[in-house]
């Protein structure tokens, strides 16, 4: 079984149809990262993220046999966002975060902003994320950790050519299939998503 | 860092947003306690390993810290935790150690393994083998494939065997990798997103029932397909299919592409050799080698340019491996290894010896395949997904002891050696009445047998070892006895199953409370082993252990302290850190430095112990509430009861139930809560706990036993602070006299009992009575422990109430 083959769109089909629990597993697993990092980024402990997770998936469990999928309105993602932010933000109203941590106060107009950002970032990293399993599937690790070690690590190309016994052009090589092909598969995650 | 404003570019565009991305996804340099300078060193689907130094030592390690999520919840966590000891159980020369195992401070899993400089197998093996290449891949190979055969008759399959997970050292020695971890961080963790994601980044080296909604039912036999289809890259250069392709192309490949023989694109590679490859390919398991030890052999074979055996019959044995299931069964599958590799050799031994001995030989090797047959069938089913609960392994071990009578009826041989094997397993898990009852049924099935055989001894000191557990000491004894006689006039004073026979009968002796007897047999052991192996030799830390052990019932506790803390050193030195042995130890110890009253130390050590315990044990081994009891009582006497009372009402609850009433460890916890009560100001509640325990010691042990006599002393005490003097000083009397003959003079447990009798007697007005019984205790107390001992003190205190101070 590989899930990563399975497309978004007909996991949002197998969820609005109901009555399929495996579609929620994934379902789950697939946006649990979201859910937490956005709950994370706006100060919610874990307890709390787990509970806006459950409360966001009731949400949408009572509302997805109704929802009808239209790919030309991206229509899902602001929904999941509206719901994500909204749970939030009723957590946070029970447990002001950061009392005695921050003690930074926001204004509302700031806070709409933020919210705005987070989730837009959250959501780049969901996709990214979703990439990089793909990317682990068709690419070997030595290009993996090449593009890791030189990308984003910053060494230089020569040792790390020296520690994975290949040479410094594969290095190169890596990182710039990795990127194209990195953009490439999310680019049809987002297109496909709506 | 912002996310970078939506352009006429997209977002996913743009490199530097994705690189921005990717390192807020990559983790940051986790803290381990007790290593630094930790510098990435490989990064893989799992997490991302490291090189470090160990604070102490300054060696180099390796440590692998597992990506945040890949253990979802604490159930996950925890089979990690059993999963990554039983991978630090390997010890195998072509196998990493794994040394270390915990969580970090930021909530990431990791695992201490040696540091293996070196190459990957892959750029070994680059390239076809030319002909005078090819022995010595298959040299290389050879040894890979027993290192796994080594870890599959523990248990344990690696499920992830790849190149990446190979390196060849300096000196051309192959290391594995990773062994014993597949499971907990492959599967389950979120389910399909991480399995697939994690499983196929080894595609290429996945048997065909890896590939499928059943990858449940790898096994032994998968790790063979991997080895297989490295062996093709060995000798070929190449893979045995093309899986370059798309995802569904590869799977589709692997389950139904034929590869080309080897020896077609080699023909140096011979016909023998391609043959040995491809069986490793079969797409269906059972055609396959049933083991890799099977495999191993064929290579050797073919190196030896001896007939291969790549198309005899299935396996001897198909040691098949549900490890979902039996996780928790390491020691079954232990035993269970132990008996048929014991039975391999003797059949290969046996089967080289004249006609005369022809029967035998069929025996034994009937022996060899019956019982692994058993163990395939007893470990395959029930199938779990099919009675929808998890198996436990009791119930696996009850299964097979009602089944093996019947699939044996005819075959003594085999019956006695897998109701000792059972009879193991059962004792490892402190189940000593199902554990005695398995070798009693295997002394049966060995009767029928030649006379003395081994199979009818391993019984007889099965049997001894429970019976001595269960407190029944003197039916063990008799049997302890022979064992010796019959153990040394077989193989002379110090072979090892004389050697085995005699901590037995030292054992049991003990138990029996005649520890003055015990001490010399329990030396000649410790002597014999560290003069034959060494001192780091696990049998010399046992033995050494044991003598320690005596020495504090004898009440020699310099001896023991010092003992201990060699033993102690010893194991932390081979384990690298905590382990089963090292834990029992640390609770010895903390024992004889309590009664030298250095109680922060002994209070250290029991405090990680019990965790220690828990994590290895489980809540209910003996060994956990031996350390619990140990623990409650230290800290009742640092006064902490609340910490005490919830630890010692469990212990007590669980051994009633276990052990029975009158079990002697039963008794020493009921003493316990007795004193705890009698501690929080309740004395009046704990007189039937001290009764109890001092009756039921009399009747279970003995009057004269020691734990008959703390426990008797104990009621005494609590009569004498209930207005029964005259009866409490009567009973210490006796207690005192008895103690005089059993204990000897030269211990200090004498001295504490005359104490008790002359401070009664000084309460009861009889000071004429309580004065020379109160110097003799002083002069003992002051040779044995010194002036500054507490209880030295105390025969002091005693002296200055009759106002007799020397």
């Amino acid at each position: 079984m590989y899930t990563g083959t399975r497309t978004h769109t007909s996991l949002i089909a197998r969820l609005t149809e109901g009555n399929d629990e495996s579609a929620w597993g994934e379902f789950c697993t697939r946006y649990a990262d979201l859910i937490r990092g956005c709950c994370a980024r706006r100060g919610l402990q874990i307890a709390d993220a787990d509970d806006v997770r459950q409360e966001v998936l009731l949400a949408l469990s009572k509302s997805m046999p109704g929802f009808r999928y239209d790919p030309e309105k991206g229509r899902f993602r602001s929904y999941l966002k509206t719901i994500v932010m909204r749970a939030i933000s009723r957590r946070m109203c029970q447990n002001p975060p950061g009392a005695g941590l921050t003690g930074v106060s926001e204004s509302g107009n700031e806070s709409e902003e933020h919210e705005e950002e987070v989730w837009e970032d959250e959501w780049r990293q969901y996709h990214f994320r979703r990439a990089m399993a793909t990317i682990e599937v068709e690419f070997s690790e030595k290009d993996r950790s090449a593009f890791t070690m030189y990308a984003v690590g910053g060494r230089d190309a020569a040792g790390i050519a020296r520690d994975l016994s290949m040479s410094v052009d594969a290095v190169y090589q890596s990182k710039s299939r990795i990127l194209k092909r990195l953009s490439a598969l999310i680019e049809a995650q987002v297109a496909e998503e709506g | 860092m912002q996310p970078a404003p939506p352009s006429a570019t997209s977002w996913f565009e743009d490199e530097r947003e994705l690189l921005r991305l990717a390192s807020r996804d990559a983790p940051v340099i986790p803290s381990v306690p007790g290593y630094e300078n930790l510098q990435e060193f490989r990064r893989g689907g799992q997490g991302v390993v490291y090189t470090a130094e160990q604070r102490t030592t300054r060696q180099t390690v390796a440590i692998k810290v597992l990506l945040a999520g890949s253990l979802a919840g604490p159930s996950h966590r925890r089979r990690f935790e059993r999963e990554a000891e039983l991978a630090a159980s390997l010890r195998h020369p072509n196998i990493v150690r794994v040394f270390d195992s915990g969580v970090t401070p930021e909530g990431w899993p990791f695992l201490v393994m040696e540091y293996v400089e070196g190459r990957p197998l892959d750029a070994v093996i680059a390239g076809p083998a030319s002909v005078g290449e090819l022995d010595a891949r298959v040299v290389l190979f050879e040894k890979i494939v027993r290192a796994v055969a080594y870890a599959h008759q523990r248990g344990i399959i690696h499920r992830d065997l790849k190149p990446g997970n190979i390196r060849v050292d300096d000196t051309g020695e192959p290391r594995i990798l990773d062994f014993g971890l597949a499971k907990s961080v492959f599967e389950d963790a979120g389910k399909g997103v991480t399995r697939s994601g994690q499983f196929v980044g080894s595609l290429p080296w996945a048997a065909p029932e890896q590939t499928g909604d059943e990858a449940e039912s790898a096994d032994v036999r998968s790790d063979v397909y991997a080895l297989g289809v490295m062996l093709y890259q060995a000798l070929t250069g190449r893979m045995p299919y093309d899986t370059g392709g798309s995802l569904a192309a590869a799977v589709h490949s692997i389950r139904t592409a034929m590869p080309a023989a080897p020896r077609s694109i080699v023909p140096a590679v011979g016909e023998d050799l391609s043959a040995v490859a491809l069986r490793c390919l079969a797409k269906e398991p059972e055609r396959r080698y049933q083991s890799a030890a099977e495999l191993a052999d064929d290579l050797a074979a073919y190196l030896r340019r001896a007939p291969i055996a790549a198309r005899r019959d299935s396996a001897w044995y198909t040691l098949r491996v549900a490890a979902r299931r039996y996780r928790q069964a390491a020691w079954f599958g232990a035993a269970f290894a132990m008996v048929i590799s014991g039975a391999l050799l003797v059949s290969v031994r046996a089967a080289r010896e004249a006609a005369r001995e022809r029967d035998v030989a069929r025996d034994q090797a009937d022996k060899a395949r019956a019982v692994s047959d058993f163990v395939r069938d007893m470990l395959t089913s029930p199938d779990p997904s099919k009675d929808g609960r998890e198996v436990k392994v009791v119930d696996v071990l009850a299964a097979a002891s009602i089944q093996a009578d019947k699939a044996f009826a005819d075959r003594p041989r085999s019956l006695a050696a897998v109701q000792n094997a059972l009879g193991v397993s059962y004792t490892k898990l402190g189940l000593f009445e199902e554990g005695l009852a398995r070798h009693q049924a295997a002394g049966r099935a060995a009767a029928h047998l030649e006379p003395e055989s081994d199979e009818w001894l391993t019984a007889r000191g099965g049997e001894a070892t429970c019976l001595t557990e269960l407190g029944r000491g003197s039916e063990a004894l008799p049997i302890a006895e022979t064992l010796v006689e019959v153990r040394s006039r077989q193989g002379g004073p110090d072979d090892p199953r004389t050697l085995d026979a005699l901590t037995i009968l030292g054992t049991c002796l003990d138990e029996l409370g005649r520890s003055a007897e015990a001490e010399p047999i329990k030396r000649h052991v410790a002597d014999s082993y560290r003069r034959i192996r060494g001192t780091d030799d696990p049998d010399s830390i046992l033995s050494l252990n044991n003598l320690a052990m005596n020495y504090h019932r004898q009440g020699k506790i310099a001896e023991s302290t010092s003992a201990l803390e060699e033993v102690l050193a010893a194991q932390r030195r081979v384990g690298s850190g905590e382990t089963a042995e090292s834990q029992m130890t640390a609770v010895n110890l903390a024992s004889a430095y309590k009664v030298q009253g250095r109680f922060d130390e002994a209070l250290a050590l029991l405090e990680s112990a019990y965790a220690d315990a828990e994590r290895i044990w489980g809540p209910e081994h003996t060994q956990t509430l031996i350390t619990a009891n140990n623990y409650a009582d230290l800290l009742m006497n640092r006064g902490e009861l609340a910490r005490a009372e919830p630890i010692l009402l469990h212990v007590l609850e669980v051994r009633r139930r276990v052990n029975g009433p009158h079990h002697e460890r039963t008794l020493g916890v009921l003493s316990n809560v007795g004193t705890l009560y009698r501690n929080k100001g309740e004395d009046a509640a704990a007189g039937p706990y001290f009764r109890e325990a001092a009756e039921g010691a009399v009747e279970t042990l003995g009057p004269s036993h020691r734990t008959s006599l703390i426990l008797r002393s104990n009621y005494a005490g609590w009569l004498s602070r209930h207005g029964e003097g005259d009866r409490a000083a009567a009973e210490y009397r006796a207690i005192v006299e008895t103690a005089r003959e059993a204990l000897g003079e030269e211990n200090w447990m004498v001295g504490a009992f005359e104490c008790n009798l002359s401070q009664t007697l000084i309460d009861l007005g009889r000071r004429e009575e309580a004065d020379p019984i109160a110097r003799i205790a002083y002069e003992r107390l002051l040779r044995l422990l010194g002036p500054e001992h507490d209880r030295t003190r105390t025969a002091r205190t005693l002296l200055d109430q009759l106002g007799t101070t020397p």
